[in-house]
């Protein structure tokens, strides 16, 4: 009897019948769950999370490494300190990869390889290294105060994908926010402070103010809009990420990262021959590393770091103390390199 | 011999479920309700086939809880105490059957019946830096209830729960002592007023004195101190999964045992305690004390097919089935023998621990397949 009883709901799943002979007993909750609350409850908690001192600190360092590579890779001081020439290696570069369909860096000269190496370990720099910062203070942020006991969540109420999103909306925002807007802020403000002062501003340095806009206006404007296409194919990986983390395994875990990287490399190969081609902006270089690093790195930074994608990475992979290990030499790295090329581009000057 | 027993005590929960099939009053009710786990843990992760080599967590579990019972959830370590709750609440999902709790089923309507329910989970590996209220307070959020109404419920429970100090409320809850957070977990279980407590081992690894703090907090819930009935019009129903004997025996109304992944008996304590007596010795169990009982054993072993259990000159333990025969049968003795003297005769309950450790040793050898 009690076998036909589970015969009956299992079919009751697939549409038919009901819920077997487990009837009604009240109740003192609304049929309805409203879940508008809960959710904002937890946007509030990871907004909060992420607003601890020690991660404050960590994202206003790398919010200033970035902007310090930003520059440096804008503003490239090899191939004789002449921006136009390197562009065109570029477009030379990029029309031979086209005419042989190989790889840029497989036909790279020793004219061009110290463009290459240097834009491309900047700007790696740059989307590794802030990536790491913030996958260091994520950790902190996770380990510490963005995790809710998963068995607390998960026994209420709450849809799991609602707390995913509330978790990897709030993280991919401040990513993307300290990764480019306050660089590019940064840089505005800055360029804003020197106007009428003298030309010693460390934009004016290579531009004048009309140079400077018609640069962000079409030079950074063009790449910044290519890079977000490159979010956008980047972001199609996260379906498969979000399975891979919300119970397909490890093996679906690699395989959403790997398809993050191969998405953001076949959105360079979309988007990075139209900048290439249509812009004069120096540091075009490192576009590659930028299509393909930088959406990748914060999009498995952002999943990485949110609670309950953590709970799954975090403990294999970034143990606390190898985040802060990761964290401080990149963080030290980013900013000696950014030292280093300041005096530099200062003493080609 | 073992068979046989098993046997009879088969019998006996049949019986003992027949008295209580009133659905309707039922607030958690599992229906052949089975987890099966893959033996190889990390072909699970990898979400490989091993090689077909599973651990049956939970078997055909057909539970019964009334509704405002104290439903003491009893088994040894790894018997599928936890792996039970986990279900019911929505952290695993049955290989097999299905569960109801308040008439939500697990599998289509998990939101509703998680709405009915709070759970204190066994352990918390980690706990967030907040403050009780902040904490408390996010957690009612999440269960439905509005930012005010869940302050004002935080604030309440934890005067209740004698944790309202200045410098309890202002430490962080990862610092407090590991007693403290369990009452707190306690108290988060209880902040939208469920129908139903899930409380897994809730006093496991707590020094004497938090335990005995723990004890009282729960017998108060079980009293219906904090837990108002409200519009509900009846009392929490409190599932407590234990192997805390004492615990159990001082709050649970209701039993039920659990040993490898069967449930092998279950009732309410009274009635289990006589039933599971009966069943492993085949008839209840008397113990009779007084002067000089040694003469009598024989008699009444003969004359009443009685099975001694216990023997002494002052005290006498049968199992017999014509118990209601045995008392005019000592007083005979008694009377025809001035040397012997009966002073008291009674039904001998088992304690909760000669029970667990009966069925314990009882139920059959069922772990890998």
């Amino acid at each position: 009897m009690r076998r036909e009883a589970v015969h009956k709901i299992r079919k009751g799943k697939h549409g038919a019948g009901g819920t077997g002979d487990l009837p009604p007993v009240g109740g003192s909750f609304p049929s309805s769950h409203p879940r508008l609350p809960g959710f904002l409850a937890l946007l509030r908690f990871n907004l909060r999370s992420l607003l601890k001192p020690w991660s404050l600190f960590l994202l206003a360092v790398s919010a200033l490494s970035s902007y310090y590579a930003v520059y440096v890779s804008f503003h490239p001081y090899s191939a004789g300190g002449v921006p136009s020439s390197w562009a065109d290696a570029i477009r030379g570069l990029a029309s031979l990869k086209r005419a042989l369909g190989l790889h840029p860096l497989l036909i790279m000269d020793s004219y061009h390889i110290l463009p290459w190496v240097i834009g491309g370990f900047t700007a790696f720099m740059f989307a590794g290294g802030t990536a790491l910062v913030y996958v260091g203070a994520c950790n902190l942020v996770a380990e510490d105060s963005g995790c809710l006991p998963r068995s607390l969540l998960h026994s209420r109420p709450v849809s799991r994908t609602g707390f995913l999103l509330a978790g990897f909306v709030v993280r991919f925002a401040a990513f993307a926010a300290h990764g480019f807007v306050v660089p590019f802020l940064i840089a505005y403000a800055q360029n804003v402070a020197d106007i009428g002062a003298t030309a010693q501003s460390v934009i004016t340095n290579y531009m004048t103010m009309d140079q400077w806009y018609a640069t962000a206006w079409n030079g950074l404007f063009w790449q910044y809009l290519a890079i977000f296409v490159a979010y956008l194919f980047a972001l199609a990986s996260l379906a498969l990420l979000l399975s891979a983390a919300t119970g397909r395994g490890l093996i679906g875990i690699l395989a959403g990262v790997l398809l993050s990287y191969v998405t953001g490399y076949a959105a360079w190969q979309i988007t990075g021959d139209y900048v290439t081609s249509g812009t004069t902006l120096g540091g075009v270089p490192s576009l590659p590393a930028f299509m393909v690093l930088i959406p990748a790195f914060y999009l498995v930074a952002a999943i990485y770091s949110t609670p309950g994608f953590a709970w799954r990475l975090q403990a294999p992979l970034f143990g606390f103390p190898t985040g802060m290990g990761f964290l401080t030499l990149y963080g030290a790295a980013l900013v000696a390199l950014s030292v280093l090329a300041y005096r530099r581009r200062g003493g080609a000057e | 011999m073992s068979v046989d027993v098993t046997v009879k005590l088969n019998n006996t929960k049949h019986d003992l479920h027949g008295n209580n099939d009133d659905e309707a009053a039922l607030t958690v009710r599992t229906l052949s309700l089975t987890k099966v786990f893959p033996a190889n843990k990390i072909s699970s992760l990898l979400k490989l086939n091993s090689h077909g080599e599973v651990k049956v967590a939970v078997d055909n579990l057909n539970m019964k809880v009334p509704r405002g019972a104290v439903y003491g959830y009893l088994g040894p370590n790894g018997a599928g105490k936890t792996t039970t709750i986990r279900m019911l609440v929505g952290l695993l999902k049955p290989t097999r059957g299905t569960a109801s709790i308040c008439g939500h089923t697990i599998h289509d309507d998990l939101r509703g019946a998680q709405q009915h329910m709070g759970y204190m989970p066994d352990i918390i590996s980690k706990f967030p830096p907040m403050k009780a209220v902040e904490f408390l307070t996010l957690f009612g959020e999440l269960s439905g209830l509005n930012n005010g109404t869940a302050r004002r419920r935080a604030l309440d429970l934890l005067s209740w729960g004698n944790l309202d100090d200045a410098t309890t409320l202002n430490t962080k809850v990862n610092k407090w002592s590991a007693g403290m957070q369990r009452k707190l977990l306690l108290i988060q279980a209880m902040l939208h007023n469920p129908d139903v407590l899930l409380l897994d081992e809730p006093t496991a690894n707590l020094d004497p004195v938090a335990r005995r703090e723990l004890i009282e907090l729960l017998k108060r819930v079980t009293n219906g101190d904090a837990a108002d009935a409200g519009d509900r019009g009846w009392r929490t129903t409190v599932f407590l999964s234990s192997h805390d004997l004492q615990e159990v025996e001082e709050v649970a109304t209701h039993l039920g045992f659990l040993n490898r992944g069967v449930l092998v008996a279950e009732d309410t304590k009274e009635k289990m305690r006589k039933a599971i007596g009966a069943a492993t010795t085949g008839a209840p169990t008397f113990r009779i004390t007084g002067e000089n009982l040694m003469e009598v054993a024989k008699q009444v072993e003969d004359k009443l097919q009685a099975k001694l259990v216990n023997l002494s000159n002052t005290e006498l333990t049968v199992a017999t089935k014509h118990g209601d025969k045995l008392l005019s049968y000592l007083a005979e003795v008694a009377q025809s023998n001035p040397e012997v003297k009966v002073t008291n005769m009674t039904q001998k309950e088992d304690s909760l621990e000669e029970i667990f450790l009966k069925l314990a040793r009882l139920t059959p050898q069922k772990e890998w397949r």
